[in-house]
């Protein structure tokens, strides 16, 4: 297994400095010029944070995905280290995604929590990602470590679909997937900024993410010290 | 291969059936312990007997399963059969219908002591038959592959079941539904439409987890 | 409620604003410093 070498160049921060930046704009727009919501009133302002992060959410679960089959057919540790980014990533977004989502219920709904598809089925990734998590602490060999992880991801990325389309197939009491046609143009703007901006700042945290998983795989797969004569011959 | 695979698991476990009983009282346990958690209301202990009896068919599966790799851990045993010029999806497959058998078995051990403790019979026998064979199925698949994974660890009695619990919510779910329609009654006629959410769950698993067994266990 | 509109709800919409960019920016810093920590213990 070939050492991964680590970028170090400032691309990331960059990333992060424009997703920021559109965050902080989205967020202007969508809590002070926007116009409040026809039935949900001001509270509805929160979709300006939770759609965000729902689609960049999901999109870091793909990523993971990806990775994970990345190193299962290319045996290259940098996937490893990608796909820990990713499952980190994701993990912290789902989470988000339930808070931002209990905040939003409970002025509407009534409840912070409900057991409709679209929450179980997230909640559902959320501990999958988290268990995830834990196999990783628990394997000291990397190379076993990357494959256990990959073929863990996999099977657990089955959910996402079901977690997307759980709103069409059950009668769900989750509002359906917001599209151009289903959300009212007023809205469009802030929207999409605060898409790219969560876009923009997901890919810097897994680029750097990536590299603390490069520097970790890079101590662990260095070959050991080579002893000099002397203590060769303490050994002995 | 895939049936000398399985004559040797099916073989296995006739010889520790005595463990097998274990379970079965374990689970029994449970499902009284469940019903001491609700309190003497006999209409709520029916309603939830559905989930009770796959509650407890899933904790007990935990230690089935864990179990299912004891004997490939001694002896480097894991290895050596690795070594044999066969396919380790036919290791994984006997493994996963043995362990899918068992739990069946248990999985209709339990249904007369949820009709006691819950008073939550039926007369569709056949129905019920089919979703307990379904579900387990569903539990089986990836309970074999994370057990194998886990067996290999130190914190073995932990990661599986942390593992393996939110992916079979959906499985359990759809198990549990159906379960309690044939108990409570079907008076929309959803019964179909769950058994075949429960068969697609077991089809996608089943396929996907034997591709990926042969990377589990290789050195 | 009248007529099932959502009235005021302002501290709700804060709290979600404020988690979120919380969640991003202690994120990022931690990010910052374990890489900081990492390449100085090369």
């Amino acid at each position: 297994m070939e050492m991964p070498r680590v970028s170090t160049s400032r691309t990331p921060y960059v990333f992060l400095a424009i997703g920021a930046a559109c965050l902080l704009a989205g967020s202007y727009i969508g809590l002070f010029v926007a116009p409040a919501e026809q039935y949900m009133g001001n509270v509805q302002r929160i979709m300006y944070v939770h759609v965000p992060t729902a689609w960049n959410w999901m999109i870091a679960v793909l990523f993971a995905f990806g990775c994970a089959i990345a190193f299962l057919f290319k045996s290259d540790v940098k996937w490893d280290a990608r796909l820990e980014a990713g499952l980190e990533v994701g993990a912290l977004l789902a989470f988000l995604l339930c808070c931002q989502g209990a905040i939003w219920a409970k002025p509407t709904w009534g409840v912070w929590w409900d057991w409709d598809p679209r929450l179980t089925t997230t909640a559902v990734l959320l501990f999958s990602l988290l268990g995830i998590l834990a196999l990783r602490r628990f394997v000291e060999d990397p190379i076993k470590r990357a494959i256990w992880s990959s073929v863990a991801t996999i099977i657990a990325s089955i959910d996402l679909p079901i977690v997307y389309m759980s709103v069409k197939w059950w009668n769900s009491l989750h509002q359906q997937q917001s599209t151009p046609q289903t959300v009212s143009s007023q809205f469009h703007l802030p929207l999409r900024l605060n898409a790219f901006g969560v876009l923009f700042l997901m890919i810097g945290f897994l680029m750097l993410r990536s590299r603390i998983a490069g520097y970790r795989l890079q101590q662990e797969l260095a070959a050991p010290p080579v002893l000099t004569g002397e203590e060769a011959g303490e050994l002995a | 291969m895939l049936t000398a695979a399985l004559r040797k698991e099916l073989l296995l476990q006739w010889r520790t059936r005595s463990q097998m009983m274990a379970v079965f009282v374990f689970g029994a346990a449970a499902l009284l312990l469940f019903s001491f958690a609700i309190g003497p209301n006999t209409e709520a202990l029916r309603t939830f007997s559905a989930g009770f009896l796959w509650l407890g068919l899933l904790l007990s599966s935990t230690l089935t399963l864990a179990e299912s790799f004891h004997a490939e851990m001694e002896n480097r045993a894991l290895e050596g059969l690795l070594l044999l010029p066969s396919d380790p999806r036919a290791l994984y497959y006997g493994k996963t219908i043995a362990n899918w058998l068992q739990l069946t078995l248990l999985g209709l051990a339990l249904v007369p002591v949820m009709v006691v403790l819950y008073d939550a019979g039926t007369t569709q026998l056949l129905k019920l038959l089919l979703i307990i064979v379904l579900g387990t199925a569903g539990l089986a698949a990836p309970g074999t592959l994370y057990a194998a994974m886990t067996a290999q660890l130190r914190a073995k009695q932990t990661l599986l079941p942390l593992l393996l619990f939110p992916l079979i919510v959906p499985a359990l779910l759809a198990s549990v539904k159906a379960t309690s329609l044939v108990i409570l009654g079907d008076p929309m006629g959803q019964l179909k439409s769950w058994i075949g959410l429960l068969s697609a769950f077991d089809l996608i698993y089943w396929s996907l987890c034997g591709v990926l067994y042969g990377r589990v266990v290789e050195e | 409620m009248t007529e099932g509109i959502v009235t005021g709800g302002w501290e709700y919409v804060w709290t979600a604003y404020s988690l979120t960019a919380a969640a991003f920016l202690i994120y990022g810093v931690s990010l910052i410093t374990r890489l900081r920590k990492e390449r100085a213990s090369k």
